[in-house]
């Protein structure tokens, strides 16, 4: 029925696969590091990952031109320069020349959330990771990472509670890396 | 306050929700509800639950009221808790409630008002006599009546929207211009109240209120302090039209109406100081729905926050916390329902340090009656 | 191929439609077999309802309101395409997209826009009905204010 083709094209526009994909966020942002999947949502992991975060209350900054315009449409929420927007989808290969919000004392929460994209997880230079939800120590391999990424992101998660919480996405996986979560890169 | 977990409280809570479906089904020849007719025949009750749940929705209205069997409270309660469950899309640009599509328009203050008064529907003037007649109503009358009243109604050319006494007045010059507003709102769903707060969040607060707290506290006002006697310079009944921009055209467009009742009260305010000019003061009351002593009770703590927010408040009615933060239905009943939940480790360490005081004092009597 | 005259223009579709029962508008827009692009994702949600106060202008929010929206493009097998939409004070998504693709159907008179057409005519039917009824109301209860024994004046 032609009625219906179109909405059940993309199932991540649908509520359960934005709830499935939500827990699994949540248990990114719970252990750091942690490799989850997204590729069963039928398209991209940075795609799933905004078409389930992202509403009309929020804003999004897409500095280097990720999102397709059709697509930016569906997300219904509104456009923010990269320095006040509440969530900023990047390049990761790209060295950030941009200062993402960082909240306030009184609203921490509203530091952005930046989601990088970079070429593969899994495989590439590790990076060795500490902090709470972590224990001990845990490894998260990346490729296609600017390393000027992880320079600033010390800046920007120096004064807890203000900061940014990152997540890591390939094609089909993502990982997260909350403010509180210490990267030591290791020498290759 | 700790609260100890028991076993048994889950099947006495499900037998509850039972019990309670068990007396509103009654007895094996009762007919069910039909939400058309609890819209249509109390629609009075509609107006009131959709006004004080925040959310026009006249169907859910009417379909809470059949679930929570007539408690309003209740049912205010069921339409905010939907409305939590929706995402917000948008705020409306300013609406022109001009262009309200009246079926009810009175004036108490000035007789002759552009286009007239019209009482639309109204038990101001009935007496109240209970009518017996509507003990055995028979269907085919009762469907009669609404074709009759249309065949019989006069011819006319009157528009549908009439233009605001007010904005009458000040074409007029007899009262000053309306001064220019910038600036989104307060938005009483985002941000709680941290007194002071602007007027935008006492309407909004006010238009949602609870019918009863709303008129009592108003009605302290009305008996004798403050300003000389307001009276209603104009009462309106009807359907706005809601314009939006539409996605393709981005031009206005027409997408629903909202029944709501607007009402502006109009006084003089005698000046502190001996000699000052009088002038008059203006008090704004809208909500959802057909509610007039709400309108009215509005427009008038309206007023009374007015004063009070430059003067300072001389009786509780004039003092924005006090109103604003005892007039919300459901907060207030749930906090009052809230004494219903246990309270058994909080009220035994009550006893005990009562036990402990009176043992201390010596008081032997209060022992002896203590059969606790 | 143009609309009868006093055909009601396009920013009153969406209301009118939203009069009649909601299978029978939904049921044309299937009917019409034409390939359905979501341009945003047909919602229901709530909009808050801003007015300003007749005493002050202070703006103010009075309360939400259910709001239904839909934006589509609309290819028919000829290749013509058309984009629609609609906003609706309802929850229905669904009957807000059915209203979009006929809104497309309508403007660019797509194949098959006669039956869109007519089901405009047939809300604004049912809303003049409406529309008497109200005019009844205040017919029937307008105050003559002339005074007694002045009636042969007038």
């Amino acid at each position: 029925m032609t009625a219906m083709t179109d909405l059940t094209a993309l199932s991540i526009w649908q509520a359960h696969t934005q709830q499935r994909l939500f827990r699994r966020l949540l248990e990114a942002f719970a252990y750091p590091g942690r490799l989850l999947d997204a590729a069963d949502s039928g398209t991209t992991a940075r795609l799933a990952i905004l078409a389930t975060l992202l509403d009309g209350e929020v804003d999004l900054a897409d500095p280097h031109g990720l999102i397709a315009p059709e697509d930016g449409l569906r997300l219904m929420t509104s456009a923010a320069a990269p320095e006040q927007a509440r969530f900023v989808v990047a390049d990761a290969a790209r060295a950030p020349d941009f200062t993402p919000t960082q909240g306030s004392l009184e609203s921490p929460e509203f530091g952005a959330t930046l989601l990088l994209e970079v070429e593969q997880l899994g495989t590439g230079s590790p990076l060795l990771l500490t902090g709470p939800g972590i224990a001990a120590q845990t490894r998260l391999a990346v490729q296609g990472l600017h390393p000027e990424w992880i320079a600033r992101r010390a800046d920007w998660v120096s004064a807890y509670p203000l900061g940014v919480d990152i997540i890591l996405c390939d094609a089909t996986h993502f990982a997260a890396l909350p403010r509180t979560t210490q990267i030591i890169r290791e020498a290759l | 306050m700790g609260y100890v977990a028991i076993k048994g409280g889950k099947a006495a809570i499900e037998g509850a929700a039972a019990a309670t479906d068990m007396l509103r089904a009654g007895s094996e020849y009762a007919e069910p509800l039909v939400l058309d007719a609890i819209e249509g025949q109390l629609r009075l009750l509609v107006s009131r639950v959709v006004s004080e749940g925040g959310l026009y929705h006249p169907k859910l209205a009417a379909l809470a009221i059949k679930q929570f069997q007539g408690d309003t409270l209740e049912a205010a309660f069921a339409l905010r808790a939907y409305r939590s469950t929706k995402p917000r899309l948008l705020e409306t640009p300013p609406q022109n409630t001009a262009h309200m599509r009246v079926i009810r328009r009175i004036s108490s203050a000035f007789k002759d008002i552009p286009g007239g008064q019209m009482l639309g529907p109204t038990y101001d003037y009935a007496l109240r006599l209970l009518d017996l007649g509507l003990v055995d109503e028979n269907p085919e009358d009762f469907r009669a009546i609404a074709r009759r009243f249309l065949a019989d109604a006069p011819d006319s050319e009157l528009p549908d929207s009439f233009p605001k006494v007010l904005d009458a007045l000040r074409a007029e010059g007899l009262l000053p211009p309306l001064k220019p507003v910038a600036g989104a709102p307060f938005d009483i769903t985002r941000q709680p109240l941290i007194f002071p707060v602007p007027r935008a969040a006492a309407l909004a607060t006010m238009a949602r209120a609870e019918t009863g707290s709303l008129l009592a506290i108003a009605y302290s006002n009305m008996r004798g302090y403050g300003d000389v006697h307001p009276t209603i310079a104009e009462l309106r009944v009807g359907y706005v039209p809601v314009m939006l921009p539409h996605p393709v055209t981005g031009e206005p467009m027409e997408v629903g109406e909202v029944l709501m009742t607007e009402c502006e009260v109009v006084a003089m305010f005698e000046g502190d100081e001996h000699g000052s000019r009088p002038t008059f003061t203006l008090g704004y009351g809208a909500c959802f729905g057909h509610n007039e002593v709400k309108a009215i009770s509005m427009a008038i703590l309206d007023r009374a926050l007015q004063k009070g927010m430059t003067d300072g408040a001389t009786n509780p009615s004039e003092d924005p916390e006090f109103v604003l933060l005892h007039v919300d239905g459901v907060d207030s009943m749930g906090f009052a329902s809230h004494y219903k939940m246990p309270h058994y480790v909080t009220f035994q360490s009550d006893m005990d340090r009562l036990r402990t005081t009176q043992t201390k004092t010596g008081n032997d009597t209060a022992r002896q009656k203590d059969s606790v | 191929m143009n609309l009868p005259s006093g055909f009601p223009p396009r920013n009153l579709w969406s209301a009118l439609l939203a009069q009649l029962p909601s299978d029978q508008v939904r049921s044309a827009a299937s009917a019409l077999d034409y390939e359905v692009v979501d341009i945003t994702l047909p919602q229901s949600g709530l909009g808050l309802m801003h007015l300003h106060d007749s005493a002050l202008n202070d703006g103010f929010y009075l309360g939400e309101i259910p709001v239904a929206r839909a934006h589509v493009r609309v290819r028919c097998v000829d290749g013509q395409e058309a984009e629609g939409g609609a906003v609706l004070v309802d929850d229905r998504a669904r009957l807000a997209r059915a209203i979009a693709v006929l809104d497309a159907v309508l403007a660019a008179r797509l194949p098959g826009w006669e039956a869109a057409a007519k089901l405009v005519a047939q809300g604004q039917a049912a809303q003049e009905q409406r529309a008497q009824t109200r005019r009844a109301l205040l017919a029937r209860t307008h105050v003559d204010f002339s005074l007694l024994g002045q009636e042969e004046d007038e």
